[in-house]
């Protein structure tokens, strides 16, 4: 569990390693640099090890110095590469991989002058989430940890709230954020502040909340939607996007590596999205008609028009031809996808909604993330509020009969009872005020 | 009681046209405006008591067959805000949305009167997706309706939607702010036009009931505030806030305002705009759901509002003497104007509507059948409950 070690007196002398007493955090992340000489920390780094802590430094591979390099090295540290999102080696991942390409999670403000937030095409907040690249990098990279290097806008005043929702953002889906500290708090634990030992303590709070359910890790997104593309090179933009904006829809997707499609392996969803602008080779591209021909949607870029010879047309839409084959459809773009709002909607709203497997109401900076055990007779709902402001009177209906739900806050160990009702196929949840986040664990 | 009907032998344009032409002769205001039969039925619920009280009231106001047989019936609901936006854990039905039980059962009377063809129609929040879409959103099943009568269709008329082009349906008489409107076609496209609606007070024009609903059918495209400038954008951006306002014009593509340089108080203009649509787009049958309802406004986004078990419905032929009866019932003079509840800082779209001859609100010229007024009023601004969560 990784924390960013500020930089400074008191935070190269052994004594701030108290603050780690009772915390799940161990594994400090040196701020390691060439400009940097690494003999501060070599009390730090004794004291540490006696007390089982591990010491790390994130570089850029290609912008380390080897002077650097071989200092990490020779004072043991482990070098974590850091990489651009598009420079990740999904091919032969590291056992630890960080990005420095992540968002601070928030409702993102508005560049507007006195205007709250920024609003996406919905009219919705636009929401700053690093969710669906946790989960690509888990679909990618299944044995790699992905850690988040993003740090603390300067811009910004925080408030304990924020960094429990940057704990959050990270890993309910699978991922660690590299915890660090704004200038303020980490002046104010080294001057042991009161109110910055209390914000200390609740992060610590929430990173341990999670590391408490780990199974939870282990729960898979059930969906009728999969996201198909090999997230590379020129695809990346859209295919990423398109996982981001179909999660802020509330529609759960699966993530396809096409490299690793085969015949018989689509039959679990309803609706494919092809991304790439490539068409599809020999394997794929079977795998595909026999989807759609079970009763498969598939929507494709129109480079893979030709999916679509011999099938039937249907009814006009403005950014599709539609085409009957077998008993599904092939969706194929007028023109090349490029929006992957538009694309989102158009993909969820040819699926439709009646297949949704969940809804929310009052959640306009909510998001959501369902996942279930692999018996599929326990469930985790995921709700994280990037609001700033309570989320009130929110309510969730799960299309699943579920007779025992327990609702998990971080700054609570023991759970709370929840309003239920089932009508049958669903069951509808009405959730107290939720700051920051909060979990459903639900059992049929 | 057997009123004659409106529409009876005419046919849809001649009796568009004939009201255009009868308005050309200075309104006959309040004495003479045109007065038509209420309906007033208990309904404790959504359940088994809610058909029987709704054909009851129908057989009341004269029957459905005459008016709907081998027809086509566009039905207006009231979906207004957000699918995802609820008041406080209250579903849309029963807060601030026509109930999903009521239009199925509406619907059901009219494919048993004879109506040929059904069409729900509604403008959903800034949207071109299909209606049926919406009402997923919300929680709803659209297979309710198509299952409640044969015939059952659906269309988004926020936008030009279905039609080849816009429907321009005149005020007779030149209209209080707009001559003319530019509509979905569904709007003309129908021989029988029903507002099916929700007994609601309303932050803008006091009360919300049948003649507020069409409201919704000016289509953003034109009238919003996304709207083209030239011509009708292809999908709806934002809500109405022009024609809350002034501060810009529809599209050059429609009539401007009759006079753009009046007021840009909201409550002088709502209500004149919905005067002039219900004058424009004449309301064969209103219908207002008030089983299940709200108070202290029209929608979760009004502040102190509050869900409200009023356990009502009213129907009639007219919408101005509908609204009248339902403003009565509420607690409220339907004679009152500016200054006087409901109408403390809105000007009364009851008089206005009625200035355009389209019915009258005095609640002496209007027969009210079912529950009197007396038995069912109550005081809307002292009723519902808080919001607990």
């Amino acid at each position: 569990m990784p924390v960013r070690w500020p930089a400074g007196e008191f935070w190269a002398s052994p004594r701030s390693l108290d603050l780690l007493t009772g915390t799940p955090f161990n594994c400090l992340v040196l701020p390691w640099s060439a400009h940097n000489p690494e003999v501060q920390f070599t009390p730090l780094i004794e004291a540490g090890r006696s007390r089982g802590l591990q010491f790390a430094c994130c570089l850029e591979p290609e912008a380390a110095h080897e002077k650097t390099l071989a200092a990490a090295k020779s004072a043991s540290l482990e070098v974590i590469p850091l990489a651009e999102r598009a420079k990740i080696p999904w091919q032969s991942p590291p056992p630890v991989i960080a990005t420095s390409e992540a968002e601070w999670p928030a409702v993102r403000a508005s560049s507007q002058p006195g205007a709250a937030a920024e609003a996406g095409p919905t009219g919705l907040p636009w929401i700053d989430s690093n969710g669906w690249f946790a989960r690509l990098a888990a679909t990618l990279a299944p044995r790699t940890t992905l850690w988040l290097a993003f740090q603390p806008p300067k811009d910004q005043v925080l408030r304990p709230n924020s960094y429990l929702l940057a704990v959050a953002d990270s890993a309910v889906y699978g991922a660690r954020w590299i915890a660090s500290l704004d200038a303020k708090l980490a002046d104010g634990l080294a001057a042991g502040n009161s109110q910055s030992l209390d914000a200390w303590r609740r992060i610590a709070r929430a990173a341990a909340f999670f590391e408490k359910r780990r199974e939870w890790r282990e729960y898979r997104p059930p969906a009728i939607l999969a996201v198909l593309s090999d997230f590379r090179g020129d695809n990346e933009f859209l295919a990423g996007e398109a996982l981001n904006l179909l999660a802020r829809r509330q529609l759960p997707c699966a993530i396809l590596e096409k490299s690793k499609v085969a015949l018989g392996t689509l039959s679990q969803f309803k609706a494919i999205l092809s991304v790439d602008r490539e068409p599809p080779e020999t394997q794929l591209r079977a795998a595909l008609l026999e989807f759609v021909r079970a009763g498969g949607l598939l929507l494709c870029q129109p480079s893979s028009g030709h999916l679509a010879r011999g099938a039937s047309p249907l009814e006009s839409h403005p950014r599709f031809h539609l085409h009957k084959l077998g008993k599904g459809r092939i969706a194929i773009a007028r023109e090349e996808m490029s929006d992957p709002y538009v694309l989102a909607a158009d993909a969820h709203l040819l699926l439709s909604r009646r297949h949704d497997l969940y809804r929310t109401w009052n959640s306009i900076a909510v998001g959501t993330y369902y996942t279930v055990s692999a018996g599929n007779s326990k469930a985790v709902f995921h709700i994280l509020n990037y609001a700033g402001w309570p989320a009130a009177f929110l309510a969730v209906r799960i299309h699943r009969p579920y007779r025992q739900a327990r609702l998990w806050k971080l700054d609570s160990d023991e759970p709370a009872a929840v309003k239920m009702i089932t009508d049958g196929n669903w069951t509808e949840f009405h959730l107290p005020a939720i700051f920051v986040y909060a979990a459903l664990e639900l059992e049929t | 009681m057997h009123h004659a009907n409106k529409q009876d032998n005419l046919t849809r344009r001649s009796f568009l046209g004939g009201l255009t032409a009868a308005a050309l002769v200075p309104a006959a205001r309040a004495s003479t405006a045109p007065t038509a039969p209420v309906a007033i039925a208990r309904c404790p619920s959504y359940g088994s008591e809610l058909l029987p009280a709704l054909a009851r009231m129908f057989d009341q106001l004269g029957g459905l067959g005459r008016l709907v047989k081998g027809k086509t019936v566009a039905i207006k609901l009231n979906l207004t805000g957000g699918p995802d936006s609820r008041l406080g854990y209250t579903p849309h039905e029963d807060a601030h949305w026509t109930h999903h039980r009521v239009i199925a059962a509406t619907l059901h009377l009219l494919s048993k009167a004879g109506a040929r063809r059904i069409r729900l129609l509604e403008s959903p929040w800034a949207t071109t997706e299909p209606l049926e879409e919406f009402m997923y959103a919300a929680g709803w099943d659209p297979a309710a309706f198509t299952s409640a009568a044969a015939g059952v269709e659906f269309e988004n008329t926020n936008y030009l939607g279905r039609g080849r082009k816009y429907s321009r349906l005149w005020v007779p008489g030149g209209g209080h702010m707009f001559k003319a409107f530019d509509l979905n076609h569904s709007y003309e496209d129908c021989d029988v036009f029903v507002s099916l609606a929700k007994l609601k007070e309303h932050a803008t024009t006091g009360v919300t009931l049948a003649m507020k609903n069409l409201f919704g059918i000016t289509p953003c495209t034109i009238y919003g505030t996304g709207a083209g400038v030239d011509e009708p954008s292809p999908a709806p951006v934002g809500g109405r806030q022009p024609l809350h306002d002034g501060l810009r014009q529809p599209s050059k593509s429609a009539l401007p305002e009759n006079n753009p340089g009046s007021s840009h108080d909201d409550k002088y203009r709502v209500p004149r705009i919905v005067a002039d649509l219900v004058a424009a787009r004449p309301v064969h049958l209103s219908i207002i759901d008030g089983i299940n309802t709200m108070a202290g406004g029209e929608g979760p986004w009004i502040p102190r509002t509050r869900p409200l078990h009023a356990g009502l419905l009213l129907a009639g032929l007219d919408p101005v003497c509908t609204d009248a009866v339902a403003t009565a019932v509420m607690g409220f003079d339907p004679m009152a104007d500016r200054g006087t509840p409901p109408f403390e800082r809105c000007d009364s779209t009851l008089r206005l509507a009625e200035e355009h001859g389209v019915g009258t609100r005095d609640l002496s010229r209007i027969e009210v059948l079912g529950v009197p007024i007396a038995e069912a009023r109550f005081d809307i601004r002292k009723s519902g409950r808080t919001r607990t969560g």
